[in-house]
């Protein structure tokens, strides 16, 4: 068994000059995490997920590298984060997406092992293995720990469908 | 001299009988001009270096290690892991922001208080650390009040430069210029310290004639700054206490170095082991495992291996007999005049110090300074040119972007904030005003020591 019977297919992608606004609305109304950044030919550039959706709430000195760690002396302020909101909601998804560089990448072939080795890894950031088809170098597919526990852990359960869980 | 110099290559063992004079003057050459370049990391460029200096003859092993000043790698250290458990309880925000409400939140003060609160830290621990805790802050409240960062980061980046210059454990050039010639902690606090206030000074004031008049901020915006609850930023009272003592003592202990018989790496190294042991009393064995690893791995070990390559490197060319000649080069420039020596060291100190990275020059000048001894009548008479060397290398960092790694840090910072500070933009200012501060420096040296 490999990756390809078990990944989701059906991508949701957004071009890198859509809106921050148009990438939240999206994945609000889907109910979706994440959202696959394309180009124009179709090339896989990113993710754009609701993981940004939380960092773009943050202040930019907590945003960044060796930035704030701690904002606890700040007073609570609703109408502040509105405003970062609508002022980043006009930007491109491509200023805040997740680089291709720092996410997981298996192969529709990819053994089930090499798979589960993949995933573990992304438990600290929770975001799914891109499956990159090697000779096309598109995307065709995630795979989250969810897919695993839907396509496969679920199987070995007479009932097969774990209602009796 | 001449004499000398053949007894130490005598002493040498270079391969195929190459002459150490041009051997050591080649690798040092080569290894300087690539940690210039910046395209392989400084650690690796002098550690290589080191090897090659050994691995072809002009020194052996155990000269390489007593070329190596652990004086200066035990007090960095030291002083790394004490800054490394400290800020982790908070307080260094506090400080901050505790400072920008008593002006309350009238820009220019902000920008005076961070300003002097980056001196102080930096004169009492290393650059690099302190804008690494200053920059973060000043951006979120520069953000609050939606104002421009750039002359905030700008006086922070001399600030911190120019408070490092005050105190032997104040800037890296400090520390080896003292341990290299046993210089005390007091012996920097009576003689740079005095000048550094006055060099502020005439910093802030060039500040406020660029930026600081127009700056101003709406009501609503001070009012944002003014809500911000700095007791809250102290996450770890007890740390804050345990790290506070140990702080005062080492410092105490500085000061008392001279009667207690102390080197400052002793004290530095002291503290930290006895941080450590607050910091972990009562803990399980794996939490305590964990903690003590945390603690040294913010030990920046990059610095400390590329000072441990470049002691070896710069002791290559020492032993050869590289630097008597370069020392006796400058005599005959300077007619071996003190004040025209002093004069000189520290204008061609503060120049070099901000187009290159100070630590390998200083580590350089050092024994060159040293072999001009006889020359001034011994050791004891070459004040002047040391504290000329301490204020040059230190106050020039200001001159580029590139001239000290603090300046890279808030550098970093702005960027990520999407303030990009321009290379050729700061330099424009920054440099003429490194050179104002080098005219100070100059006047204070010719009226103190000359």
């Amino acid at each position: 068994m490999t990756v390809e019977s078990i990944m989701t297919r059906d991508l949701r992608k957004i071009l890198p000059s859509q809106s921050v606004r148009e990438g939240l609305k999206m994945m609000h109304e889907r109910h979706i995490r994440t959202l696959a950044v394309v180009d124009d030919g179709d090339q896989f550039i990113g993710l754009f997920g609701i993981r940004q959706v939380i960092h773009l709430l943050l202040p930019k000195a907590a945003q960044m590298k060796y930035g704030l760690t701690n904002l606890s002396f700040m007073p609570d302020d609703l109408g502040e984060l509105y405003d970062r909101l609508l002022d980043v909601g006009q930007k491109p998804v491509s200023d805040f997406l997740e680089k291709r560089d720092g996410l997981l990448i298996c192969a529709p072939s990819t053994p089930l092992p090499e798979l589960l080795e993949l995933l573990h890894q992304s438990f600290n950031t929770s975001l799914p293995v891109l499956v990159i088809d090697g000779d096309s170098n598109k995307l065709v597919g995630m795979v989250s720990a969810w897919d695993v526990l839907e396509k496969l852990v679920m199987n070995v359960y007479p009932d097969n469908g774990g209602d009796a869980l | 001299m001449a004499a000398m110099h053949s007894d130490l290559n005598s002493m040498t063992n270079v391969v195929f009988g190459w002459d150490p004079l041009w051997v050591s003057t080649i690798l040092f050459v080569v290894t300087y001009t690539v940690i210039v370049t910046e395209t392989i990391n400084r650690a690796i460029v002098s550690g290589l270096g080191a090897a090659l200096m050994i691995s072809l003859g002009v020194l052996n092993q155990e000269q390489a290690i007593a070329g190596v000043d652990f004086n200066t790698l035990g007090l960095l250290t030291g002083m790394m892991v004490i800054v490394a458990i400290t800020r982790r309880s908070g307080i260094f925000q506090y400080v901050a922001i505790w400072s920008a409400k008593k002006v309350k939140a009238k820009p220019w003060g902000i920008l005076l208080m961070l300003s002097i609160v980056t001196a102080t830290f930096s004169a009492l621990l290393d650059n690099v650390t302190t804008v690494l805790l200053v920059a973060p802050v000043t951006l979120l409240i520069t953000e609050e009040m939606d104002m421009n960062p750039y002359p905030f980061l700008f006086a922070e980046i001399f600030a911190s430069n120019i408070g490092g210059a005050a105190t032997l454990v104040g800037d890296p050039p400090n520390i080896m210029i003292g341990s290299a010639v046993h210089l005390s902690f007091n012996d920097f606090l009576l003689n740079l310290a005095p000048i550094v206030p006055a060099i502020m000074l005439v910093t802030l004031v060039a500040v406020y004639l660029l930026w600081g008049k127009g700056m101003h901020a709406t009501t609503q915006a001070r009012e944002r700054v003014m809500r911000f609850r700095e007791r809250e930023a102290i996450s770890d009272p007890a740390l804050l206490k345990k790290s506070l003592a140990v702080l005062t003592v080492v410092m105490i202990a500085f000061v008392l170095a001279h009667p207690l018989r102390l080197e400052p790496a002793t004290i530095a190294m002291f503290g930290a082991g006895v941080l450590m042991l607050l910091n972990n009393l009562g803990r399980h064995a794996d939490d305590q495992s964990e903690d003590v690893h945390k603690s040294f791995g913010e030990v920046e070990w990059v610095t400390i291996f590329f000072f441990v390559g470049l002691f070896i490197v710069v002791a290559g060319v020492e032993h050869a007999g590289v630097l008597d000649l370069l020392a006796d080069w400058v005599l005959g420039l300077t007619g071996g005049d003190m004040a025209v020596t002093s004069i000189a060291v520290l204008w061609i100190a503060a120049i070099a110090s901000a187009i290159v990275d100070n630590i390998p020059f200083v580590a350089t000048m050092i024994p060159m300074i040293e072999s001009m001894a006889p020359s001034f009548g011994g050791a004891e008479n070459l004040m002047p040119i040391w504290w000329s060397l301490a204020l040059g290398a230190c106050l020039g960092g200001n001159g580029s972007l590139v001239g000290a790694s603090a300046n890279l840090i808030v550098a970093g910072f702005a960027e990520r904030a999407g303030h990009r500070i321009p290379f050729l933009k700061f330099m424009a200012v920054a440099f003429p005003l490194m050179l104002l501060s080098i005219v100070v420096a100059t006047v204070y040296i010719w009226i103190r020591y000359l």
